[in-house]
């Protein structure tokens, strides 16, 4: 399974506002697949947590595989207002 | 009124109780637009360099913009600006709520208030007339209670009260003033030079209309606005927690400041976190003129033990660190009592968090004793201290009076020893947001007229994403490429100049962040077709920026007459050194680079790089000729 947690407000993106959902995951693939199969297009994102790990999403990390067990975070914007 | 502006700007002179009106032509809104434009035209015509910002000689300005009032989302804010009680600078804050748009309604764009009332007064103005009226049986009440006297006198249950406490009154150099008990012109002690005028309130109430140049247009982009703010990734969860929701992000990137910025972490953060405070604590939102975004989150307490007024609000991102995590304080009914006393008292809760922090720390480390602090022990993580420690700064009482002239001069009396960890740049304390993780945000600190600001210019995390509808936003600029936010170098510097024209131009237009472009829903485009539609205008994304521009450089050249120079523009030692826990851990500001890079801001700005100040050649590009011709 892949656990994809959608922090503070970023629940407004998951249907009945859960804070966490967990994908089957049959074979890898990317990061923007994933995203795709909860509603997003990663516009909505400020910044993902893999594994704990913060990833560059300056050019290429959406492209990213994602594996069987992995952590997603997805966080708000930070900054401004 | 016959178009999109009065044209009319109310002068009060409180020494004399005289009130004048000054009418301006087309040509002045033009150039200007509003906001801090307006306020700097007068504070460079008007206030004489040198004068002491408490004393009668200091310009007041509150000011709306060409836009204010239109009846599109987050188009509702208005600037309160003057000499700065606690910088010695230029002093600016702005807010949203409904002040501004009723202002401009009862007929004026701006209010100048210069002198100083004998005795307590406050101003109304009711459609077009003005009234000094006594406020000698206000004086000394809270925000709440003044706002209740002045509607029910004046027999108004709908009258603007912008207001300032007993804070502001006791000359607490970090007082700010309030609309609606929520909206606070926070930063620069605005509030202090209310009180320093002996005036508790200015009440607007205006039915008049505007007449717009296309109505349809400005009707269109409203409808915008409105079906953006549902669906749009800026705002659609602003509604859910407000700048509240930040409280995670900023933990888990290590950049929640703790402890007085020594960390980047707070172990308690869930306790604080905007999610926490609306299940425990939340009673709804609310939102300021025509705004669909409606952001302000709402708190209610009512134990037997604490009572939190919903009158007052809630408390954002700014003040759940402030007076949270940068406290080592996991109570969050403390941290919605804090928020409500300082609005109640009129208190800025970024600088009254960042002084208690410092005051700390100082004993902590032995600069402060028990003798000093009238036997009050200080340490982090005690809730009841924070409250007492309010109080007392708000009446000047004990420890309080020392701790209401601010982080700078406290540090000043205190010893040399304790600048290395007094957090201010210009002498107003850093707010929320740590620079080590993001070196555009140093710039803006030390950059910034007004000291410590972080609505400077971009932060890079919110445009480091590049699929991230903030970084789409801002292409139309020529920024094609997202920056990691440790980099420094041309491409950072170029980056940042072009979005603090962005950031003056809607602080100038009186337009909240979450409007516009980069933070905020309406495109750039979209902007310049608003103004368009209200004003008539042919304009340009060109003529507006470089409006935002030129006020960037009439702040700097009000400081560059006060004395300063690029020495202020500095930044607190501690952003020097590594960041003690959190994912940041060990990370510090690289001094040599972010001075060159500086030198390079300068030079990109067209100003002397020695002095850090508007060369005239740039005042003269800018329509500035009067400043140029005074500066030479």
């Amino acid at each position: 399974m892949i656990t994809i947690k959608f922090a503070s407000d970023m629940y407004v993106y998951t249907p009945d506002k859960k804070a966490t959902i967990a994908l089957p995951c049959n074979h890898p693939r990317p990061l923007r697949d994933i995203l795709g199969e909860v509603g997003l297009t990663g516009a909505e994102i400020g910044f993902v947590l893999l594994n704990n790990q913060m990833l560059n999403l300056l050019s290429r990390d959406f492209d990213i595989l994602i594996q069987d067990n992995d952590v997603i975070e997805l966080y708000p914007f930070i900054g401004g207002g | 009124m016959d178009g999109f502006v009065n044209k009319r700007i109310l002068k009060v002179d409180l020494t004399e109780r005289k009130i004048v009106i000054e009418e301006k032509d087309e040509l002045f809104y033009r150039t200007y637009l509003g906001g801090k434009g307006i306020a700097l035209y007068y504070l460079l015509k008007e206030l004489e360099p040198g004068i002491d910002p408490l004393s009668p000689q200091n310009v007041l300005v509150v000011a709306t913009s060409v836009l204010t009032g239109t009846p599109v989302g987050t188009v509702c804010r208005y600037t309160v600006a003057a000499k700065s009680p606690l910088t010695g600078a230029y002093g600016e804050s702005e807010a949203g709520g409904f002040f501004g748009p009723e202002m401009k309604l009862a007929g004026f764009d701006a209010i100048v208030i210069t002198g100083k009332s004998d005795r307590p007064v406050y101003l109304a103005i009711i459609n077009k007339k003005v009234e000094i009226r006594e406020a000698s049986h206000i004086w000394g009440k809270i925000t709440g209670e003044t706002q209740d006297i002045i509607r029910q006198e004046l027999d108004l249950k709908n009258a603007r009260v912008l207001t300032i406490g007993p804070g502001a009154e006791n000359l607490v150099r970090y007082a700010c003033l309030l609309n609606e008990l929520g909206h606070a012109n926070g930063r620069t002690g605005m509030g202090a030079v209310m009180g320093s005028k002996n005036l508790k309130a200015i009440v607007v109430k205006g039915n008049d209309r505007i007449a717009f140049a296309q109505k349809e247009k400005v009707q269109e982009i409203a409808r915008f606005m409105a079906a953006e703010a549902k669906t749009n990734p800026l705002s659609k969860s602003l509604n859910e927690l407000g700048t509240a929701g930040s409280i995670p992000g900023k933990q888990k990137s290590g950049m929640l400041p703790t402890s007085n910025f020594k960390e980047g972490a707070f172990e308690d953060f869930e306790k604080i976190s905007g999610l926490t405070m609306m299940n425990k604590i939340g009673k709804g939102n609310k939102g300021c003129w025509a705004c669909p975004i409606r952001c302000k989150m709402v708190v209610e307490v009512d134990t037997p033990e604490i009572l939190v007024d919903s009158r007052y609000g809630g408390p954002e991102y700014e003040t759940l660190a402030s007076f949270g995590s940068l406290l080592l304080n996991g109570d969050l009914i403390s941290i919605a009592k804090a928020h409500e006393l300082c609005n109640k008292y009129s208190l800025d809760t970024i600088s009254t968090g960042v002084t208690i922090a410092f005051a700390i720390e100082c004993y902590e480390k032995g600069f402060l004793t028990s003798s000093e602090t009238d036997g009050l022990e200080l340490k982090y993580g005690d809730a009841s201290l924070i409250l007492k420690l309010i109080e007392m700064i708000a009446n000047r009482q004990g420890l309080g009076d020392l701790l209401a002239e601010g982080v700078k001069k406290v540090s000043e009396k205190l010893g040399p020893e304790t600048k290395e960890f007094a957090m201010e740049v210009k002498g107003q304390e850093a707010p929320m947001h740590d620079v080590r993780g993001r070196v555009s945000l140093a710039y803006a600190y030390a950059f910034s007229p007004i000291g410590a600001d972080h609505l400077v210019s971009v932060q890079e995390t919110l445009v480091e994403n590049k699929e991230g509808m903030p970084f789409k936003n801002i292409s139309c600029l020529g920024i094609l490429e997202p920056l990691d936010k440790m980099e420094y170098g041309p491409k950072k510097i170029r980056q940042f100049y072009y979005l603090m024209n962005v950031f003056s131009l809607l602080n100038t237009l009186c337009i909240c962040n979450f409007g516009v472009a980069p933070r905020g829903i309406m495109p750039l485009g979209k902007l310049v077709e608003l103004v368009e539609g209200v004003t008539g205008w042919q304009t340009s994304l060109w003529e507006l920026l470089k409006a935002g521009e030129r006020t960037v450089n009439m702040a700097r050249s009000f400081n560059a007459r006060e004395g300063f120079n690029r020495e202020q523009d500095n930044l607190p030692a501690r952003f020097f050194q590594g960041m003690e826990n959190g994912r940041l851990e060990g990370l510090k500001l690289d001094e040599e680079k972010f001075r060159q890079d500086m030198d390079l801001l300068y030079e990109m700005l067209g100003w002397d790089v020695s002095t850090g100040n508007p060369k005239a050649a740039k005042l003269y590009e800018l329509g500035l000729d009067w400043i140029a011709e005074e500066t030479l």
